[in-house]
């Protein structure tokens, strides 16, 4: 069942997306994440699908959401300096209701930063990018399987909850090369497009009062209008606090109430585990060596690997947090997730990040520091 | 016993590091079924800086892709040997003689290999980093000179039976110069 292949995280990424039923892709070239780009427009055309390579990233992301609103699973790529550029028309996909995965391969930044090595520096910017009120769905990788497998979880959830999800990679992920099964399409589940069934002169493309309102496409006899002000529930503008009110709770709502259904976690070691490694991303493969060093040594460590970072998987956490005699968390950055993990320390157990920005990964050996002298306390 | 070997294979960016790193993991894990990782570090600058690409073979699954205690470190750059030289403990050190003028007082096994000269003698200088995957894989026994064969096969699939047979020859005298530097220690 399906095909063992030997390849780059961000190739696996482009399989994913074609596997998931993806067929457009928009973006502009830059690395860590270019190899996307790359085989995107080599693998689209040969399943009838449509590469576009755009002016810049404000176009690309305008384009995903016109592909999108056609009918197109879309996706793109793009690091972080282009994410920043896509945080505009992000918003106007989350206002719109706009299934699209935007795949973001992390390097050092801000800025240009270093643009050819590793951070995990955009993990607020994922979750808080674009401006206003809003929820997003986050998945973070750590194998070039993960590459493969999540992109088609990341397009499920994208048409599942009407939203566009963050693939939040990193280039030690991206450009990481290995092991892949690229599933058959058998073995895979495959979210369509909730399509309209009503009369089309009663489509309300916006009405949630009875779950999630079906999606459209342009073209269709079901007539919408992709609106970024405040709209009615036929997409009409509409600037009625009220309504203002009830849209803005909807964006949020829609995934916060099924977090724990989009929330996928990794546990490691964690029945008896006491030092408690809370990680995500190329970070966790760090962390998983760190726990078998440490493991080696008769220390109790366990891993929490979040793969969904946003919505927070609050249950898997506060376990976590509720059973751990302390926690440590390796991140690619200052420390953007420990804050999560911080709000959710009821019992005030030592929380401490290890954190690396100086372009290089986290080495275990810093890690294992870390354990053995919360261990040693 | 240690059932996991790593290799660096470091120089500038431009000599096919990465490449060659690239068909050993992959012989590795398509060939000889083993846990294979290839990951890689290089400057923003397209030739002329340090790059390397870490080799991971085991038996078990690879967590940590890079390189922490290296088996063996390929050299093939001053600026490349001057960041390992007697800093990488018992592991074994190959440079490249054309390139490296080794630092005979640097602690720990080095061993000079010219694979420039070598690669020019076989008609073409690129098939430098095919030799070196073939003094890798004598070294170190991760692959099978017909599981690496096999991926460079498919690699330079498509293109002229010239280049691929001039590839493979590239590779067995790497292999053969590989197997001498190995009796010797």
């Amino acid at each position: 069942m399906g095909e063992f292949r030997f390849m780059q995280g961000n190739e696996a990424m482009t399989e994913g997306a074609i596997a998931a039923g993806a067929r457009f892709y928009a973006g502009y070239p830059i690395t860590p994440s270019s190899e996307v780009a790359e085989t995107s427009s080599i693998r689209l055309p040969q399943v009838g699908g449509l590469y576009v390579q755009m002016e810049d990233e404000i176009g690309s992301m305008a384009a995903l959401i016109g592909a999108s609103a056609s009918g197109k699973k879309a996706y793109t790529a793009t690091s972080g300096p282009g994410l920043s550029l896509m945080a505009e028309n992000l918003g106007v996909a989350v206002m719109g209701e706009i299934p699209c995965v935007l795949i973001d391969v992390q390097r050092s930044g801000p800025s240009t930063g270093l643009a050819t090595k590793p951070a995990q520096g955009d993990v607020l910017q994922a979750r808080w990018g674009t401006h206003g009120d809003h929820s997003i769905i986050v998945l973070s990788p750590s194998s070039v399987q993960d590459c493969f497998d999540l992109m088609v979880t990341a397009f499920n959830y994208s048409e599942q909850y009407r939203t566009p999800v963050i693939f939040l990679s990193d280039e030690i992920i991206g450009h990481l090369r290995e092991q892949v099964i690229l599933r058959s399409p058998e073995e895979l589940e495959i979210v369509e497009r909730n399509e309209p069934t009503c009369d089309p002169k009663e489509y309300r493309p916006y009405d949630h009062s009875v779950g999630l309102a079906p999606l459209s496409h342009f073209g269709s006899p079901y007539v919408f209008k992709v609106n970024g002000s405040m709209h009615d529930e036929w997409g009409r503008p509409c600037a009625r606090p009220d309504n203002a009110d009830r849209i803005i709770r909807h964006l949020s709502e829609k995934i916060e109430a099924h977090a724990e259904e989009i929330a996928i976690t990794r546990k490691y070691n964690m029945d008896d585990a006491e030092i408690v490694l809370i990680c995500y991303g190329g970070a966790a493969r760090s962390a998983l060596s760190a726990m078998k060093k440490a493991r080696e040594k008769g220390i109790k460590a366990g891993v929490l690997q979040l793969v969904t970072l946003w919505p927070v998987p609050e249950k898997d956490l506060l376990a976590a947090m509720q059973t751990a005699k302390a926690v440590v968390v390796p991140e690619l950055n200052l420390g953007q997730y420990i804050g999560e993990v911080a709000k959710r320390n009821a019992r005030n157990i030592p929380v401490r990040g290890v954190n690396r920005i100086d372009g290089q990964p986290i080495f275990p050996a810093q890690i294992l520091e870390a354990i053995e002298e919360e261990a040693a306390k | 016993m240690k059932t996991q070997k790593e290799i660096t294979i470091s120089g500038v960016g431009g000599q096919g590091m990465i490449l060659c790193g690239t068909l050993i993991a992959e012989a590795a894990a398509v060939h000889e079924h083993k846990r294979a990782t290839l990951s890689s570090e290089y400057g923003v600058e397209t030739r002329g800086t340090f790059a390397k690409s870490d080799v991971i073979v085991s038996d078990e699954e690879i967590f940590f892709p890079d390189v922490t205690e290296p088996d063996l470190v390929v050299c093939l750059h001053p600026a490349a040997y001057a960041r390992y030289a007697g800093k990488i403990g018992d592991a074994l050190l190959l440079y490249n003689s054309d390139e490296v003028t080794p630092d005979e007082s640097a602690a720990g096994p080095q061993k000079g290999l010219a694979i420039t000269h070598m690669a020019k003698e076989l008609g073409n200088p690129q098939t430098a980093n095919i030799l070196t995957m073939g003094a890798i894989a004598a070294l170190t026994q991760v692959v099978t000179p017909e599981g690496a064969k096999e991926a460079i096969r498919k690699f330079f699939k498509g293109k002229s039976d010239k280049v691929i047979a001039l590839n493979e020859k590239a590779f067995d005298l790497g292999y053969e110069k590989g197997i001498e530097l190995r009796e010797e220690r």
